[in-house]
């Protein structure tokens, strides 16, 4: 039985449209990955109706839902809510949730798993990312910088993806996070500074799992 | 995460940080859509606005991190 995930990319920002782009890499590897089926909500289709429409239809057991948020909200296209506390966290149940957005894991994570999702991961704090500022998609994507703190935050759904529990692709995010940290802090690159290393250092310390970390997608 | 005032030779410390580095790096902080550059961050230190603080505090977290040991110990791989 093919693995159903759904994810959101609202692209409608810098930060969210470094997150679209470097989602093609989770894309490649659904590709590659013949078991797989990926709902890829893109810019307006980022929006809480279309959310639940596929959810429903497709029960899908991964929800990756890319945006901005807060302790109790995260949000699709044009900032509008997709999940909120108290209002329609219930739709995650039965899914392992990943959010990459700002205090999610505060209050709507244990939320979310109060109400019957199996595991989520996300952030306690506020999101950092150091980037160059590129335009166009292929240049985002081969940003230099901007690697160092998007390629561990995927590291989880790339190891999910690749059939391992919660746990262990937690334990592979933040091994790249701590990988990625010691470059900045040791390079002799001058661009590899160490404010850039504070902001990965906050990430990594950030990020969290809940729910069950031997659950699989 | 310490939680205090920020001083003004702290925020002198990270405005100086911030200026040895390429203008070229951005930097996005939070939920905040806006993308700053150096040397827009520098403005918005000197401003005291909520992301120059909170870009200040998490600077001071990290050299009090390097400076206390915690820093190390976090990068031990599990």
């Amino acid at each position: 039985m093919p693995k159903v995930i759904i994810a959101t990319n609202p692209s409608d920002d810098k930060p969210t449209e470094y997150l679209a782009s470097w989602f093609k890499k989770i894309i490649t590897l659904v590709g590659i990955t013949k078991d797989t089926i990926l709902f890829d909500l893109k810019k307006e289709n980022a929006n809480r109706e279309e959310l639940t429409r596929i959810i429903e239809k497709e029960k899908p057991r991964g929800v990756i839902l890319n945006g901005h948020g807060n302790s109790k909200c995260i949000t699709g296209f044009s900032q509008q809510p997709l999940v909120e506390c108290d209002v329609n966290e219930e739709i995650l149940k039965g899914t392992v949730a990943h959010f990459m957005a700002c205090d999610s894991a505060i209050e709507l994570g244990p939320k979310i798993i109060d109400a019957g999702a199996i595991s989520f991961i996300g952030y306690k704090e506020k999101l950092h990312l150091v980037h160059l500022n590129k335009q166009t998609e292929d240049d985002q994507m081969n940003d230099p910088m901007i690697r160092f703190f998007l390629d561990p935050a995927y590291e989880v759904i790339k190891s999910l993806i690749s059939g391992k529990t919660v746990k262990e692709a937690y334990v592979d995010s933040q091994n790249m996070y701590r990988e990625n940290l010691l470059t900045l802090i040791t390079s002799t690159n001058p661009d590899y500074n160490t404010l850039a290393a504070g902001r990965l250092y906050a990430n990594l310390t950030n990020q969290v799992y809940l729910g069950d970390g031997d659950a699989r997608l | 995460m310490f939680d205090q005032n920020i001083s003004k030779k702290e925020k002198e410390l990270v405005i100086a940080r911030l200026e040895v580095l390429s203008p070229e790096l951005h930097f996005s902080v939070g939920s905040d859509s806006k993308n700053l550059s150096r040397d827009e961050m520098i403005q918005q230190i000197m401003e005291d606005s909520a992301i120059g603080k909170e870009f200040v505090k998490i600077d001071l977290n990290f050299l009090r991190a390097l400076k206390d040991g915690s820093l190390m110990k976090e990068l031990i791989p599990v």
